[in-house]
C-alpha cells in the first residue's frame, strides 16, 4: 500500500533513535566537563530542582541552575565566583543575604556583567531601556531581562529564531515576520535579520528618533540616496522628512509627526513629569495652540520639526519588498493625502519615549503654521488655505483691470459725447 | 507722428524671452501646487520644467542686467528721489489713464530713449525687476534644493516661510500677467506698443500734433 513504510526504513529508524540515545548522554558529560571541581559544589545545591530563596517582597526567587544547562552556555567558562564574588564557599550556608525583590537583584547584577562586558554595558547605558529604567520603569530591561546568565548561548540573540527581543516585543515580533528582513534573501546567501541588525544589540534608541533606524537602513543599503535621486526630486529633503517605511510599507496609514526640537540642537525637548506640553485629556492640538506654544517665553529656542512616517509600531516593521515601495508622487503630494489629515505633536517624556498629542487635521494648511511649523511643507498637500484665495483675488483683480478701465473709457467716452451733444444743441 | 528707437536688441530679446518664461512658470507653478486637483502634465515633468525655465529665466535676467549696468538706459529703473516730482507726475498719468486718453487729451509722458517709463510704470518696473524678480529667483533656487540651502533656509524661518514667500510674489505675476498685456494697448495706439517691442521702435506723437510745449 502506498505510503506505508517499509520493514527496512523502520529498523533503521530504531537503530538512529538508540544510537542517538546512547550518544546523547556522552556529549552532556562532556560538556560537563568545563565545569570546575569548585562550580560543581556550586551546582551539587544549585541544579537540585525546587530550590529557592524567600525575598523581603515575601516573592520566592528560583536559585536553580541547571548543570547541563549552564555547562553549554557562553558562561560555562567562568567560575561561579566570577559573579557571584560576594559569595564566600566556607560561609555561604551560614550567611543569609537580604534580597529586596528580584527586580532589585537583576538591577545590582548589571555591575557585575560590566566587569566582563564593559562595551556592551557602555552602550546600554545610553539606551531606551538603561531610561526606562532610570525613571523607575518596572519592565525597564536590564541585562538579565534578554540574557539567562546561566543559559546564555554564543550568537543566539543574533538569530531570529532566538532573539529575546520577542519576549517583551511580541506583537512586533509577530508583524516583522512578514516583513521582507525576516526572509531568507532569495539566493538563501542571507539569513532573515535579527532586531539588533537595525536597532543595535544594546544601544537600542527611541524607536521614533530619525537618524536611528534610517541610519540602520543606510548602513545596509548603501548608495540608497543616489538611487533614489535618479527618480526622486529633492531626494535628500525627502530622506530627512519621510521615514524609510513610509513608502516602505505601501499598506499602512501615514501620518505626520510634529516633533519638539531644539532648533539649534536639533535634538528632542523632553516633557517635565507631571507638566504636560498640552491640557490632557483636552481637545485636540489646533493652530493657534502650536503658534503659542512656540512663542512662549522658555520655547524661545524650539522649533517643530515634521516627520511624515507609519502609524504604528508594528506597521513599521511590515516592510515590502523594493518592487511593492510607494513610488507614485501623487500618494503624498495630493490635497486629500490621508498622512496630512493625521497629525500628531510629539515631545520626549522623561523616560525617552515620546508623547503624542493629537491635534487638528488642518493644523498644516492654516496661516498660523507659518510661524509654527516652518520647517515642514509638502507641496500640494499642506496648502494654506488663505493664500489660495489670494490667488483667487489675483486673477480676478488681473481680469477685473482691464475690464474696470474698458467700462471707465465707454463711460468717461459717453459723458463727453453728452456734453458736446448738449454744447451743440441751440438754447 | 515720430519714431524713437527705444527698445535695444537686447531688452527685447530679454522681454520675450521673460514674458514666454513667465508664463510657462506660471502654469507650471499651478501644476505644482494643485497637484491633485489638476493634472494637466505629471508631477514629476513639472518640477523638471520649472526648474529648468527658473534657471533659464534667471540666465536671462543676467542678460537684462548686463545690459542695463552698461547701458545708460539704466536711468529708467532708478527711482526718482523727488518724491514731489514723482507723485505729481504719477498723479498726472493716474488722471490720464482715467479720463485724459479717452477724452482725446495728449499723453503727459513723453518717451524720450533715455526716458521710456512714465512715473507710474517706473515705480512698478522698479519694483518688479529690482526687488520681486530677484527674490524670487532667490526663493526658487532655495527651493529647488531646500537640503543643499538647507543653512539660508533655516535662517529664514524653514521651508514653509521661503515657499510661502515664493508663492506670494507668484500670485502677485498671476496678476502682473494677466494685467500687463493689457497695459501694452494704452500706447498712442493699441498696437503701437506690441510693433515697438518687436522693432524697436515706438511711435509717439510730435509735440506739434498735440499743442505740446515742451
Amino acid at each position: 500500500m502506498r505510503g506505508e513504510i517499509s520493514p527496512v526504513v523502520r529498523r533503521l529508524a530504531l537503530v538512529a533513535v538508540v544510537a542517538l540515545a546512547c550518544i546523547l548522554p556522552v556529549c552532556r558529560t562532556a560538556a560537563q566537563a568545563q565545569v570546575s571541581d569548585a562550580d560543581k559544589r556550586c551546582l551539587g545545591c544549585h541544579s537540585r530542582p525546587g530550590l529557592f530563596k524567600r525575598l523581603e517582597s515575601s516573592d520566592h526567587m528560583s536559585m536553580v541552575v541547571p548543570a547541563d544547562v549552564f555547562a553549554k552556555s557562553a558562561h560555562a567558562a567562568n567560575a561561579c565566583t566570577d559573579c557571584h564574588s560576594d559569595v564566600n564557599a566556607n560561609t555561604h550556608l551560614q550567611t543569609r543575604k537580604s534580597i529586596k525583590s528580584t527586580r532589585d537583584y537583576s538591577i545590582v547584577q548589571v555591575q557585575v556583567c560590566q566587569k566582563c562586558h564593559e562595551k556592551e554595558s557602555g552602550a546600554w547605558q545610553h539606551s531606551i531601556h538603561a531610561a526606562l529604567v532610570d525613571a523607575g520603569n518596572a519592565d525597564g530591561p536590564v541585562c538579565t531581562s534578554c540574557h539567562a546568565a546561566h543559559a546564555e548561548i554564543k550568537g543566539a540573540p543574533d538569530l531570529l529564531e532566538t532573539v529575546p527581543c520577542k519576549s517583551c516585543h511580541d506583537t512586533i515580533f509577530a508583524a516583522y515576520a512578514g516583513s521582507v528582513h525576516a526572509q531568507p534573501s532569495a539566493d538563501g546567501k542571507t539569513a532573515p535579520l535579527p532586531c539588533s541588525a537595525c536597532h543595535n544589540a544594546h544601544d537600542v534608541s527611541v524607536a521614533s528618533s530619525p537618524a536611528g533606524p534610517k541610519n540602520a537602513c543606510i548602513a545596509c543599503h548603501d548608495g540608497v540616496l543616489q538611487t533614489h535621486q535618479a527618480w526622486l526630486p529633492d531626494a535628500a529633503l525627502h530622506f530627512e522628512v519621510v521615514s524609510c517605511p513610509a513608502c516602505h510599507v505601501p499598506a499602512a496609514p501615514r501620518r505626520v509627526d510634529l516633533q519638539l526640537v531644539d532648533s539649534g540642537a536639533r535634538t528632542r525637548l523632553a516633557e517635565k513629569a507631571g507638566v504636560p506640553t498640552f491640557q490632557t485629556p483636552g481637545p485636540s492640538v489646533d493652530a493657534i495652540a502650536l503658534y503659542n506654544l512656540l512663542w512662549q517665553s522658555d520655547k524661545r529656542h524650539a522649533a517643530l520639526r515634521g516627520r511624515l512616517e507609519v502609524g504604528t509600531a508594528e506597521q513599521i516593521h511590515q516592510l515590502a519588498p523594493k518592487s511593492q515601495a510607494i513610488h507614485d508622487c501623487h500618494t503624498c503630494h495630493n490635497p486629500d493625502a490621508d498622512a496630512f489629515r493625521s497629525v500628531t505633536v510629539s515631545v520626549a517624556g522623561p523616560d525617552g519615549l515620546p508623547i503624542r498629542y493629537a491635534t487638528d487635521q488642518d493644523v498644516l494648511r492654516s496661516v498660523m503654521s507659518i510661524g509654527s511649523i516652518g520647517g515642514f511643507y509638502a507641496i500640494g498637500a499642506t496648502r494654506i488655505g488663505l493664500l489660495d484665495v489670494l490667488l483667487i483675488l489675483a486673477v480676478l483683480v488681473g481680469i477685473g483691470v482691464p475690464a474696470a478701465h474698458l467700462l471707465l473709457g465707454a463711460i468717461v467716452k459717453r459723458h463727453l459725447r453728452a456734453r458736446d451733444a448738449a454744447r451743440r444743441r441751440p438754447e | 507722428m515720430k519714431r524713437i528707437y527705444v527698445h535695444p536688441l537686447p531688452v527685447r530679446i530679454w522681454h520675450w524671452l521673460n514674458a514666454t518664461g513667465f508664463v510657462a512658470m506660471i502654469l507650471t507653478g499651478i501644476q505644482i501646487r494643485y497637484v491633485g486637483m489638476l493634472d494637466v502634465i505629471p508631477f514629476r515633468a513639472a518640477v523638471q520644467l520649472h526648474n529648468w525655465i527658473g534657471f533659464a529665466l534667471i540666465a536671462n535676467y543676467a542678460l537684462w542686467l548686463g545690459f542695463y549696468a552698461t547701458s545708460p538706459q539704466i536711468r529708467c529703473y532708478l527711482p526718482d528721489l523727488n518724491l514731489r516730482r514723482f507723485f505729481s507726475g504719477s498723479l498726472r498719468q493716474m488722471r490720464y489713464y482715467c479720463y485724459g486718453m479717452f477724452a482725446g487729451d495728449p499723453n503727459p509722458h513723453r518717451i524720450s530713449a533715455r526716458n521710456k517709463f512714465n512715473p507710474m510704470q517706473a515705480s512698478l518696473y522698479q519694483l518688479v525687476m529690482v526687488v520681486l524678480v530677484p527674490v524670487q529667483a532667490y526663493t526658487g533656487v532655495l527651493l529647488w534644493d531646500v537640503q543643499r540651502f538647507s543653512a539660508q533656509v533655516n535662517f529664514f524661518g524653514g521651508v514653509r516661510v521661503v515657499d510661502t514667500v515664493h508663492v506670494l510674489i507668484f500670485i502677485f505675476f498671476v496678476a502682473y500677467i494677466l494685467v500687463h498685456p493689457y497695459l501694452g494697448t494704452l500706447g498712442a495706439s493699441r498696437t503701437g506698443q506690441y510693433k515697438a517691442m518687436i522693432t524697436g521702435y515706438e511711435e509717439v506723437e510730435d509735440a506739434a500734433e498735440t499743442g505740446d510745449r515742451q
